[in-house]
């Protein structure tokens, strides 16, 4: 890969959006998505940080995704309550 | 009757021109040299009792045998036959430089011209393959800045028996098998940019159009640059094609001298001033030593592997260790077929091919018919180490709650890549 392969980058963290980034994600001009490691070993990142270098400048991340909801079965075990206390408590 | 000295008739015949002897020639190996003195021995000779052989350059039956280095694991590039193409065997329509077809070899190209690249089956006797590229959008007034080569770096580990750096530091030969459609002078370049930023730059000749060639440059050691004990780039061949003046202006160096830009390509080829230019090359040998040995051979599957720690192809059949389903996402947890160089980039091409199968989601709604062979979305991939990635994707059905209700995957191949 070379700088002028790269069409956008965006940085990319963990799904509970914990304080240090994972990689980058590049999308090339070919439209061939890359996910790029924080290494400065690997050639791609240093290409992407002499990219960055030519002036350009990452989409900014996602926003942090939404908690999936709970099942019935979670919601239950996330208050300690059975399904007979349940229903004992709803008079059923 | 024999001529008698001292007893022994073997001595058949004594001229100005020779001595012939019937019998053997038996006595004590003499340390008085005459040096410019070749002694030729006819017939079906025995010599025994020879404890060593001092000489710059031994050839038996046409092939040289190393001045310096191993007998084996000499050939210090991996995939020099180019028989390793794991990216495929032709890429067209090509404009910029990266990877492409035959492992190892990156065309390196800035505003040159498109491309064709290919593996190709035209090769000199004895190899089965070539990397070659052609021109299909000629360029026929490079700007300055335009740069065109194949460029093959070693990994500096590779490289640590040289001794750059050290008194010791070792010479280097090189040879190649080259064939083009341009006659002329041409550059090959070597960069020590892992240190000391040093290059040498060398001038062959193509003699013949269309005619395989082979040639030979040696090289000298740096006794003065240092390559680092590490994964990076130690030493890095550039053959130029073509080039603006950026790049031709300066000279040849014949020796270790700061790195410009304008010593790499003083003598341009200029492949690619033509629509239909060519340049192919094979039997890439670099070696210890000051003679070019015979091309070494290794397997198939011996050169795949030392490409593989560079890049590699995982696919359902070969590597996917662990798959795992979760309630939006598919996730592939792997280890590497080979270790590799470093954390590798990844990315994936996943495909889940269940076909017209009919989602409940949790509410009890009928969902959507997912059709026969959809794409799969890569929506996060990564590695933190050397050896192992993960890899994630989810399909673009939305279900209850607006969840991604993954699909089983069933073909999927993920790219792992450490290239120097």
């Amino acid at each position: 890969m070379e700088t002028s392969n790269i069409k956008t980058s965006q940085i990319m963290y963990s799904s509970n959006r914990s304080t240090e980034p994972t990689s980058v994600k590049i999308v090339t001009i070919n439209d061939h998505t890359i996910f790029v490691p924080l290494d400065s070993a690997n050639t791609d990142y240093q290409i992407y940080l002499k990219w960055l270098e030519e002036g350009n400048e990452p989409l900014p991340p996602d926003p942090t995704p939404e908690p999936e909801p709970l099942t019935a079965q979670q919601k239950l075990e996330a208050a300690g309550l059975t399904i007979e206390e349940l229903k004992g408590l709803l008079g059923i | 009757m024999g001529i008698q000295i001292n007893g022994q008739t073997d001595i058949i015949s004594a001229t100005d021109g020779g001595l012939t002897v019937s019998g053997n020639l038996i006595g004590t190996a003499s340390t008085a040299t005459a040096a410019a003195t070749a002694y030729g021995i006819s017939g079906s000779a025995t010599l025994s009792g020879i404890t060593s052989i001092s000489t710059i350059n031994l050839t038996v039956n046409g092939n040289a045998y190393p001045s310096a280095g191993p007998l084996s694991n000499r050939n210090l590039i991996i995939n020099g036959a180019m028989q390793v193409a794991q990216r495929g065997t032709q890429v067209t329509g090509v404009t910029t430089g990266d990877y492409r077809t035959c492992d190892r070899f990156r065309f390196a190209m800035a505003s040159l011209g498109t491309w064709t690249v290919d593996q190709d089956t035209n090769a000199p006797n004895g190899f089965s393959n070539s990397f070659k590229v052609t021109c299909t959008t000629a360029n026929a007034s490079p700007a300055a800045s335009n740069n065109l080569f194949i460029t093959h770096p070693i990994e500096a580990y590779n490289l640590q028996s040289l001794g750059f750096g050290t008194a010791g530091a070792k010479g280097l030969t090189l040879s190649f098998w080259v064939r083009s459609n341009k006659t002329g002078a041409a550059t090959v370049a070597l960069l020590q940019t892992d240190n000391s930023n040093k290059l040498v730059s060398f001038e062959y000749s193509i003699s013949s159009a269309d005619t395989w060639e082979q040639k030979v440059i040696t090289i000298p050691g740096d006794t003065a640059g240092v390559i680092n004990n590490d994964n990076g780039a130690g030493l890095q061949f550039e053959w130029w094609l073509n080039s603006g003046s950026n790049y031709t202006s300066g000279s040849h160096q014949a020796t270790w001298s700061t790195f410009s830009n304008t010593n790499r390509n003083p003598s341009n080829l200029g492949v690619g001033g033509a629509t239909s230019d060519y340049f192919a090359i094979t039997g890439v040998q670099l070696e210890v030593g000051s003679v070019a040995t015979p091309f070494e051979r290794r397997s198939y599957g011996a050169e795949l592997a030392l490409c593989q720690r560079y890049y590699q192809i995982i696919t359902t059949g070969n590597g996917f260790t662990r798959v795992v389903s979760g309630p939006s996402k598919n996730w592939i947890y792997g280890q590497p077929m080979i270790q590799m160089r470093s954390a590798p980039s990844v990315s994936a091409d996943i495909t889940g091919t269940n076909a017209n199968r009919t989602y409940v989601f949790d509410d009890g709604q009928t969902g959507h018919t997912v059709n026969s062979g959809q794409n799969l979305v890569l929506s996060d991939a990564g590695a933190n180490t050397n050896s192992s990635y993960y890899v994630s994707f989810q399909s673009s059905i939305v279900g209850y709650n607006g969840l991604r209700q993954p699909l089983a995957m069933t073909t999927g191949v993920i790219f792992l890549s450490s290239e120097l």
